[in-house]
């Protein structure tokens, strides 16, 4: 989740109002976010936002929604967005690039530190969340100082037109950014495939930027910056939209005073549009779903300690919500609204009423009464992981690979599929406890897979200066005995045992399993230097038919 | 243990051995004990003065000496090499050349001679007109007599073994530097000691009781029982440690939880780890393009690469609700939703797949089902990640289900957990809302431990379910870090054998 940081002085001074550094700490939580650190030293607040909620991915966002949720303001905020002549044309030759772009202008800003280190940490938190990195989402700032309109968003070929990047002297094409310049090569992937890039140019066919990668140095934003051109391009038009609103919301929040741009495309609209969204919430609805009984009026409060207008209407709640708010959509997501303005500490007064009757699952049994037994018979249980690899199921078990579920993208050599049996999870404990004392008695009920499903196993492993074949029977035997099992034992010719000393498990002519002396071949592989006996067998064939009666 | 309590567990052979000392005036080695002839073996005598040591009422001391012996006496009685020089030189006046010398003496033995000579100061050697001649030395004529300090005590030792006392230790030391000559051996004499302690005890009355240490089937059966006396134990001695086969700490604490959840009324399912996207991710309204489903996150296979989906009915309404949020009040995400993305084969990142497989499969009211299963997140392995581990999932679903409700079932599940103080705070999880997330007072600090919320219109409406389904899940690993004081997640998955054996039940 985005981790965005503020100066406690520059948040405070944006909420208007003296508020102890502690209520902060104490209320920030219940408006939705996590405290990740506070440096009381440096005044530096971090905290981590949800990632549905991007309009707060800023200082001058979350002063709002602050200044709001702590009662200093009621409701919505209002943005005006004064109508300009200046125009963006959208070339269709974008279409089957990067189809969309809209734009705003702020003009009387000024661009201090705070409000430039805020956009920048803005324009990243919102490329890496909802952006996609870039791919969906990205945003330009510019000077419109040089510039004029119309501009132009369109499509050319690679080569066709040259300017000087961010942070370059010198003009390259649009090529040589994605090969050379880092945002280029960070950024290249979104473009990939393509016969012709993005392009942004004004009236004389000044380049302000090659969207998605980087802007041009002509429209460089400094701190003489008073007038900003935002564009924001990308492959969803709400997303975009939305995009636009929260960049231009923050700066209106530190007096920038927003104007439009008429964006040209098969149909005009005009940007940004901040005009609240209307919602129409059905009060009873509202109530079930909380489990409150609050009255229209109880409930417009609750929404306006969340930045919401509303008003009773009825049964309905005539909701207004700010354009900045991207993850509203569906009523519950207003309804949650009025669960945080009610305040989360006033919820937990019901429980269920219906009756039912709990059982285990249906394997618990089986698991059960194969712990028991195995503690009885003084084995610890070891609970290991289903992640394997070949190399531990087969090759220094000494047997022939079967099909396993396989990984494509692995954390390790070590992890690239799930296992197949237990065995060899038991044998890797016993590898980490070379070191203590002998013998050790270790055992293990759970998952392996066969094909795709998964399937119950049991299986012990013991380490000792003597072990014999003698003693794995009688175990085995024991177990078979008291799971009440008939079955008969034949010579095994898996490689893994000493040849002569493994010895396969059949229950109903099916084979279930096996047990035996590990071969010396396969204790060395695993890093151990004493004599091992194993036994693993299919727990789901030993319990068939056994788990669901008592009489 | 005070003196009254020691003199009545004392054993017959710990008796024995006090008074034995008393007699000893208070100090005996164990052979000196043994002469007094009430012990049957010289090993009973050690082993009482052990317990006794141990009871604080005696003392054993222990010293060691080397003690010297003659090797191969043959060697002697043939005179050592030196004097067979000396012997020879002086028949012929105190001069010889060295073949004179090699004449009379075997070989090997020439060069020693020669050497000792040297090193006694009984003989000097030049070189004259291309020969080596051999002088006498005074101290050399003076021995031809009389033996030389090391022949002297080597006389001595061939009439017995000497003591290191006894001996001047710069002689042995050179007797000991030549081969085969002088054996050396170690030995500890122990002394053993009353104490004051010891010496109250013996005050206060002590006698040596016949007594019987070890209960028989035959006393038992012969009622010789009855005319016997136990010899008393000291109940604190030490008793070595023995471990029991256990279960593991993780199977303990989620049979806990099971159990909660069962006298809760809920009823545990579960199902396949590998699962297509489609159960995983689409049908909890998991946009297509959402991070978590990208290959850093989430773990795909590549045997099998994809899953044939099961119920065409609900493809169709999941794919409608991704797009145009189906007829719900929803908006959807407001794009082309890819069958062939829901179509791939992963191994499950939440038990949640548990719970939306059982809705599809039981949509009416109630519903109580809860899971404790284990998951799979692209994670590389450190102390606190894991790229499998698992989840704690309780589900409710009945007429009248609301958040209020999972906030006070919450409060009951957490509370039979042993947290008495449970907290809730706004919380995003993508396919509820409202959301929440838990934190409990543990040790005096409020930590987070579960999420919960209820679910999305969008993920219940495809499935037909028409009551809020309320959810709430925790990391089950934390919580047993927390309850086994645990640092290191590695711990619990490939474990020490000394942590297993040693781990409390409760």
């Amino acid at each position: 989740m985005p981790v965005v940081t503020f100066d406690i002085d520059d948040l405070m001074s944006l909420i208007s109002h003296e508020v102890p550094v502690e209520t902060l700490l104490e209320r920030i939580p219940q408006l939705g976010a996590d405290i990740h650190s506070w440096d009381s030293k440096t005044g530096e607040l971090s905290i981590e936002f949800f990632p549905d909620r991007p309009d707060l991915y800023s200082v001058e966002g979350a002063a709002r929604a602050l200044r709001n949720f702590l009662k200093f303001e009621k409701g919505l905020t209002h943005y005006e967005v004064t109508e300009s002549d200046v125009r963006l044309i959208i070339d269709d030759s974008v279409k089957d690039i990067r189809p969309y772009m809209v734009a705003g202008i702020v003009k009387d800003i000024t661009m201090s530190d705070e409000l430039i280190r805020s956009l920048m940490e803005l324009q990243e938190k919102l490329h890496l969340t909802m952006g996609r990195k870039r791919a969906k989402v990205s945003i330009g700032i510019h000077d419109m100082d040089r510039i004029s309109s119309p501009f132009t968003y369109k499509a050319v070929k690679p080569h066709s037109v040259t300017f000087i990047p961010l942070a370059m002297s010198e003009s390259m094409d649009l090529q040589e950014i994605l090969e050379k310049h880092e945002k280029g090569r960070d950024y290249a992937y979104i473009l990939e495939g393509k016969d012709r890039y993005p392009l942004l140019v004004d009236n004389d066919d000044q380049i302000l930027s090659f969207p998605p990668i980087i802007n041009g140095t002509l429209t460089t934003v400094t701190e003489a910056t008073t007038e900003v051109f935002i564009d924001v391009t990308g492959t969803d038009m709400d997303a975009i939209t939305g995009a636009l609103n929260i960049v231009s919301a923050a700066m209106a929040e530190r007096g920038g005073k927003l104007y439009s741009v008429k964006v040209i495309d098969q149909q005009d609209m005009m940007m940004p549009d901040l005009e609240p969204k209307k919602w129409r919430i059905n009060i009873d609805e509202a109530n079930s779903l909380l489990g409150t009984s609050l009255d229209g009026q109880g409930m417009s409060e609750a929404l306006e300690k969340m930045g919401y207008d509303a008003s009773p209407d009825g049964q309905y709640l005539n909701v207004l919500a700010p354009a900045t708010r991207l993850d509203l959509i569906h009523p519950v997501d207003v309804i949650e609204d009025i669960a945080k303005g009610f305040g989360y500490e006033n919820f937990g007064t019901t429980l269920p009423k219906e009756v039912t009757f709990g059982e285990l699952g249906k394997d618990q049994r089986a698991l059960d009464a194969s712990r028991q037994l195995m503690v009885g018979y003084g084995f610890l249980e070891v609970t290991t992981l289903m992640l394997s690899s070949p190399q531990e199921q087969f090759e220094k078990m000494r047997l022939q690979p079967v099909e396993t579920v396989e990984i494509l993208n692995p954390i390790s050599e070590d992890h690239t599929c799930l296992r197949v049996s237990l065995v060899p999870s038991i044998m890797a404990v016993l590898r980490r406890n070379k070191h203590r004392d002998l013998p050790q008695r270790l055992f293990e009920v759970g998952d392996v897979m066969n094909g795709c499903k998964r399937r119950k196993h049991i299986a012990g492993a013991a380490i000792t200066s003597r072990t014999s074949f003698t003693e794995v029977k009688s175990l085995v035997e024991s177990i078979m005995r008291d799971m009440s099992v008939q079955y008969e034992i034949i010579p095994s010719s898996l490689t893994c045992y000493i040849e002569g000393r493994g010895a396969n498990v059949i229950v109903d002519g099916e084979n279930i399993g096996s047990f035996g002396e590990l071969h010396p071949a396969v204790i060395t592989a695993f890093e151990l230097g004493y004599p091992i006996t194993v036994f693993e067998l299919d727990l789901n064939i030993l319990t068939r038919g056994k788990l669901d009666h008592i009489a | 243990m005070n003196s009254a309590e020691i003199l009545a567990g004392l054993s017959a052979n710990e008796s024995r051995l006090l008074l034995s000392l008393d007699c000893l005036n208070g100090k005996a080695t164990p052979e000196q004990v043994f002469e007094e002839g009430d012990f049957a073996q010289l090993v009973e005598v050690m082993n009482a003065g052990s317990w006794l040591q141990a009871k604080g009422a005696v003392i054993i001391s222990e010293i060691s000496r080397k003690i010297y012996s003659i090797k191969d006496e043959s060697i002697i009685e043939r005179g050592l090499p030196e004097r067979k020089a000396i012997n020879i030189l002086s028949s012929k006046g105190g001069v010889a050349d060295m073949n004179d010398l090699a004449a009379q003496m075997p070989k090997d033995e020439i060069s020693i001679a020669l050497g000792w000579l040297r090193r006694k100061g009984l003989a000097t050697i030049s070189k004259k007109d291309g020969k080596t001649i051999l002088h006498l030395t005074d101290s050399g004529i003076a021995s031809v007599d009389k033996q030389t300090p090391d022949e002297l005590l080597l006389e001595q030792l061939l009439r017995g073994e000497m003591s290191e006392d006894l001996v001047d230790k710069n002689i042995i030391a050179a007797l000991r530097s030549r081969q085969d000559l002088v054996d050396e051996k170690v030995i500890v004499t122990r002394t053993i000691e009353l104490t004051d302690l010891g010496r109250e005890i013996i005050s206060m009355g002590l006698e040596v009781k016949d007594e019987v240490a070890q209960l028989t089937p035959e006393l038992i059966q012969t009622g010789k029982w009855k005319d016997v006396e136990f010899r008393r134990y000291d109940v604190r001695t030490f008793a070595p440690a023995i471990y029991p086969g256990k279960k593991h700490p993780l199977t303990r604490i989620a049979d806990e939880i099971r159990s909660i959840f069962v006298d809760m009324g809920f009823t545990e399912i579960d199902e396949e780890y590998v699962q297509p996207a489609f159960w995983n991710m689409d049908a909890l309204f998991t946009p297509q393009d959402h991070p978590a489903r990208e290959l850093q996150d989430t773990f795909y296979l590549k045997h099998p690469c994809r899953i044939d989906l099961e119920d065409e009915e609900i493809i169709e309404r999941v794919c409608a609700m991704h797009e145009t949020g189906g007829d719900t009040e929803s908006r959807g995400w407001g794009y082309e939703w890819c069958r062939e993305e829901s179509e791939k084969a992963l191994l499950r990142t939440h038990t949640t797949v548990n719970t939306i497989r059982y809705l599809w499969n039981n949509p009416n009211p109630p519903v109580k089902v809860f899971s404790l299963s284990k998951v799979f997140r692209k994670e590389a392995i450190d102390a606190t990640h894991l790229p499998e581990f698992t989840q704690v999932e309780g589900i409710v679903m009945e007429e009248g289900a609301s958040f209020d409700m999972l906030c006070g079932i919450i409060k009951e599940f957490y509370h039979r957990m042993g947290f008495k103080n449970v907290r809730f705070r706004p919380g995003y999880f993508p396919y509820v809302e409202p959301g929440l997330e838990v934190e409990v007072e543990f040790k005096g600090s409020w930590l987070e431990l579960g999420g919960a919320g209820v679910f999305r219109p969008e993920v219940t409406a495809p499935f037909g379910v028409d009551y809020p389904v309320l959810a709430w899940g925790m990391g089950f690993e934390r919580l047993a870090m927390l309850r086994w004081g645990l640092k290191d997640l590695r711990d619990l998955y490939v474990s020490d054998v000394d942590m297993l054996r040693t781990s409390p039940i409760l």
